[in-house]
């Protein structure tokens, strides 16, 4: 079905002709129960029965549209989906939008045929319906498909959507337990000492912007003059660390990452400037949260095996 | 806004939707019976059950009352449900009850019993959505088995109630997230159940009726079954004519006979043994040879009568003509050779149908007599007997002789009574010489023996004379009350009737039993009986119930063809009435198919708009929005490359996505969103050095 409807936009409106609709079990079992009462009513000739079972056929059959029509033109964007790091959930928010001039009832979503908790959508309203993925392994997720449905008037027929939203979900490793990761005993005196350290303390003159750098750090007297945005750099007491693959003293690649992960929280918290060295990638020291997640989204894309081609040092570090 | 329980509250704006394990009990709370979804599940038990109280035993009730305490109270004050093995011991014990109680477990009140007690153990485990599905689906059937049972015009309120409560209670039970408010539940309940009817209607008037059971019907409860039978002995009529129920209802197409010439004929008893009368065993009546002519035609002088008859169910073929039937429309009819118009198998249901008679006292039939017309059942009866030959001998001819014996009741001291004293062995005998005091059948009974003593074949005839008139719809209401039985006797190649208790009571024939009786017959004569606000009532009411059994109730394979030959189809078969059904519940779902795919005119969405248009101008900044990026962080972006702009692009997002996410906006409130969005000037970006 994918294939069929390709990925969507991110605007997504549900056409009739991608919604899809299918009895529910309890609507098989009522079908059964019609039937039952329709074959009674034959034997007995019985005109009360018949006039039962054929409103109550009709009821359902009349439903089929009420269903279709309760789901069909709704418009759907997918939002959020912010990193988080392995074994917390991710959680997405589905922005759901009645256009329409009449409400919509009983809007629910779930990535599988099972749905929960429903909203009810007045016309012209919106609603969000959280989304949470699990997530056991860090990398690049792909969206999964996600399923809108709807059972509404009578709950016999369900009537659903299938979403490929275009958005790709990154897990950050799972950070190791604090206690248990010493600092890389090479943390204080890496060879990073002699290099220009950043903090906050001390303006010692102007450097290029990093992204997403905060707005009073931005140098706007000096914008005004020469057009060029510069951001004020200041030094501080405090050291700046790199945080090295090769020093960290594990033998899985997995934990490894874990333990920068760790060490990237850790560092981040005490505002200590820090860069990353992988084997074939290096970010050089920074701070703030961009940075921070830059790094992490290093830590989460990183392919410890196509390290094949990193310097020898890096493979003698593995072999401890 | 369509309601107030349309709008999203900021509770459930985040609906907690987990992928981690998606539907199983993923939210237990939401997933449990509110008390609300219980309300409706009991008011509906309430309008289904209502119907069987009087028939299935009080225990049954008793525990499905028990249940719906015991489940509302769990609902409400946190009692205990009972577990899985107290729900099994209940299953079994309430079953072995019901087949204890009722010895078996078949027919309808035992069914009816099982169900309900089915209905009662479901209600106690209702826990989610599906549950409460199936006990709406239980309930259902319930009501449906009441049909088998009592389909007047009464129940009628019960399936609109059922129907309704039942669906409101679905869609109600169909929420887990909360009830919606009862006025747009009704308004939702109201359009589906408008747009159905014309789908049920084309349903119940096109799909294929089938004549007769596939098995067999369920015995009618009790056996309080009256109605007359193939014998008659004497009282037998009697404790018929105590009972006011309906036998059948008649309307007259063209004129209406005089109602001493209502003589509705029934089983023709022929087999006498000294004190019953029987009729012949039906092997014995199919071998008789059909009569031939036996009707003079109509243009010889006599009047025909065309009517429809509505039989009541009476377990019994008799088909209930008027005399002398020359032709009737029910395909199963048919006519034996003693004159009775029997039905194929016999009616357990309400039938319609219409037949064609002429007003003779007497018809032909060329054929002998049989020996059994002269049985007399020999040395019963002897005084009667000694009698008979007295008269014949004093008499000059069979006909004189007859009418003789016609003076006699009506010149000595002879009675109409309802309640006639017991008789012995020798009744006739009895009745003439003793107590001389009886009903119709003591008086037919004794003439047809007077007459077989004569050396005349004669037999008694069974079935109902006269009926109520019911001037408010025009047509003739005949009860129980009204059964009868007369004479026939053959002379000269004609069966002749003869009613001797025309001769003892002659306003009995002509203004039924009470003219006959007054203050006797019938058991339900009510203390208003004689108020004639209340007969015309009681008479209105009838008219109304008479019209609902004719046009909805007899509605059947008949009535379903003569709609396919009024469309031009002549004489339809089974597969063109299905065809026909297929057509027009097809071109009934099609129209809505059209009308549901047509796309609705959709309100303009004024914020996305104006959104729309600032995120356009935003654009000139040189930084257009990417299409993942939402409001604040577009606005973030926008800020850091042009200060100038920053605070207003922050508020409008913050504006933006409050009018678009935060329940209702307050009114104005869009429109001035809109009005500040298109005050916004943006200038080219700056170049960048």
């Amino acid at each position: 079905m994918r294939r069929r409807q390709g990925t969507d936009d991110e605007f997504i409106d549900l056409h009739p002709r991608r919604v899809y609709i299918l009895p529910t079990r309890s609507g098989l079992v009522f079908g059964l129960v019609f039937f039952t009462m329709l074959l009674g009513a034959l034997n007995y000739s019985n005109n009360m029965g018949f006039a039962l079972a054929f409103v109550l056929t009709a009821v359902a059959v009349v439903s089929i549209h009420h269903c279709q029509r309760n789901l069909a033109g709704l418009r759907v964007s997918v939002s959020g989906c912010a990193p988080v790091f392995a074994g917390e959930p991710l959680e997405c928010a589905l922005h759901v939008t009645n256009p329409g001039s009449s409400p919509r009832w009983q809007i629910a979503a779930g990535p599988a045929a099972e749905r929960t908790t429903a909203v009810d959508l007045p016309a012209g309203g919106s609603a969000v319906l959280t989304l949470r993925l699990a997530t056991d392994r860090r990398g690049q997720l792909r969206c999964p498909q996600i399923r809108v449905s709807t059972r509404h008037p009578l709950g016999l027929f369900e009537c659903w959507a299938l979403l490929y939203p275009q958005r790709d979900l990154l897990v950050y490793p799972h950070p190791a337990d604090g206690a248990s990761v010493r600092p890389p005993p090479a943390a204080a005196d890496l060879e990073n000492a002699g290099e220009a350290v950043r903090g906050s303390d001390e303006f010692v003159g102007l450097r290029p912007p990093l992204p997403g750098e905060s707005l009073s750090r931005i140098a706007w007297k000096a914008w005004a003059r020469t057009g060029e945005l510069l951001a004020k750099d200041y030094r501080s007491g405090a050291g700046s660390a790199w945080l090295d693959w090769n020093a960290i003293p594990a033998a899985d690649a997995e934990e490894k990452l874990s333990i920068l992960a760790r060490l990237l929280i850790d560092a981040e918290a005490s505002g200590q400037f820090f860069g990353l060295r992988l084997p074939g990638v290096e970010l050089p020291p920074g701070q703030g949260p961009d940075h921070f997640h830059r790094c992490l989204a290093v830590l989460a894309t990183y392919d410890p095996a196509a390290s094949a081609a990193a310097p020898p040092a890096e493979v003698a570090a593995r072999g401890q | 806004m369509g309601s107030e329980q349309a709008t999203v509250s900021p509770a459930t704006r985040e609906s907690p939707f987990d992928w981690e394990a998606p539907g199983a009990g993923a939210s237990p709370a939401s997933g449990s019976a509110t008390f609300g979804q219980l309300a409706w599940l009991t008011l509906l038990i309430a309008v289904a059950v209502a119907p069987h109280v009087g028939s299935v035993q009080p225990w049954v009730i008793a525990g499905l009352c028990g249940s719906v305490v015991w489940r509302l109270g769990a609902a409400s004050w946190g009692w205990q449900l009972p577990g899985r093995l107290l729900r099994g011991i209940l299953t079994l014990g309430g079953s072995f009850a019901v087949v204890f109680a009722y010895r078996r477990i078949s027919g309808l009140d035992a069914g009816s019993a099982l169900l309900i007690l089915m209905l009662a153990l479901k209600l106690l485990e209702t826990h989610n959505t599906r549950d409460r599905s199936i006990v709406i689906l239980i309930a259902w059937f319930v009501l449906f088995a009441s049909f088998l049972r009592e389909q007047s015009l009464a129940s009628v309120p019960q399936l609109a109630g059922g129907v309704v409560v039942g669906m409101l209670a679905l869609l109600q039970s169909a929420r887990p997230s909360g009830l919606v408010s009862p006025a747009n539940a009704l308004r939702m309940i109201g359009r589906l159940l408008v747009q159905a009817l014309p789908l049920a209607l084309a349903l119940f008037l096109l799909f294929p009726r089938l004549p007769g059971p596939f098995w067999a019907l369920p015995a009618p409860g009790g056996n309080g079954r009256t109605g007359l039978s193939d014998q008659m002995s004497p009282g037998d009529i009697t404790s018929l004519a105590q009972s006011d129920e309906v036998a059948f209802r008649v309307r007259f197409t063209g004129p209406a006979p005089q109602p001493a010439e209502l003589y509705w004929r029934g089983p023709v008893l022929e087999r006498f043994d000294g004190r019953r009368w029987r009729t012949m065993p039906d092997s014995t009546r199919e071998r008789l040879p059909a009569l031939r002519n036996y009707a003079p035609p109509p243009a010889a002088g006599q009047r025909a009568f065309d009517y429809e008859i509505t039989l009541e169910a009476n377990h019994q073929r008799w088909l209930l003509p008027l005399e002398t039937p020359v032709s009737w429309t029910t395909p199963d009819g048919r006519m034996a050779g003693t004159l009775e118009l029997l039905n194929k198998r016999p009616v357990d249901r309400r039938m319609a149908w219409s037949g064609r008679s002429v007003a003779t006292g007497s018809f032909r039939d060329d054929r002998q007599p049989q020996r059994f017309n002269r049985d007399l059942a020999r040395g019963s009866n002897p005084r009667a007997v000694a009698l008979a030959r007295d008269m014949r001998l004093a008499s000059s001819s069979d006909v004189d002789y007859l009418r003789r014996v016609l003076r006699m009741f009506r010149e000595q001291e002879f009675f109409y009574t309802l309640q006639p004293p017991a008789l012995g062995e020798q009744p006739v005998d009895e009745f003439l010489f003793a107590t001389r005091a009886g009903f119709c059948e003591h008086y037919a009974s004794a003439f047809a023996v007077l007459a077989r003593a004569a050396g005349l074949p004669a037999r008694v005839v069974a079935g109902y004379q006269g009926g109520e008139r019911n001037p408010v719809a025009d047509y003739w209401i005949v009860r129980q009350s009204d059964a009868h039985a007369w004479t026939e006797v053959w002379l000269d190649g004609r069966w002749v009737r003869y009613d001797p208790t025309a001769a003892v009571a002659p306003e009995r024939i002509e203004g039924g039993l009470d003219a006959a009786l007054p203050g006797l017959a019938g058991d339900s004569v009510p203390l208003l009986g004689d108020a004639p606000w209340f007969s015309q009532v009681a008479l209105s009411w009838d008219a109304v119930n008479a019209t609902w059994d004719r046009w909805v109730l007899a509605f059947g394979p008949d009535q379903q063809t003569a709609i396919l030959e009024g469309l031009g189809i002549r004489s339809p078969s089974l597969r063109d009435i299905a065809l026909a059904c297929a057509v027009t519940v097809s071109a009934v779902l099609l129209l809505f198919t059209v009308f549901g795919l047509r796309t609705r005119q959709v309100a303009p969405d004024l914020v996305e708009q104006a959104w729309q248009r600032l995120c356009a101008r935003l654009a000139r900044t040189g930084r257009a929005r990417a299409p993942s990026e939402g409001p604040v962080e577009y606005a973030a972006a926008v800020a850091a490359l042009r200060p100038d702009l920053g605070d207003l692009v922050q508020r409008l997002a913050a504006s933006y996505l409050r009018l678009r996410y935060e329940g209702v906006p307050a009114p104005g409130e869009i429109e001035r969103f809109a009005r500040e969005v298109s005050l916004v000037r943006v200038a080219p970006a700056p170049a960048r050095g």
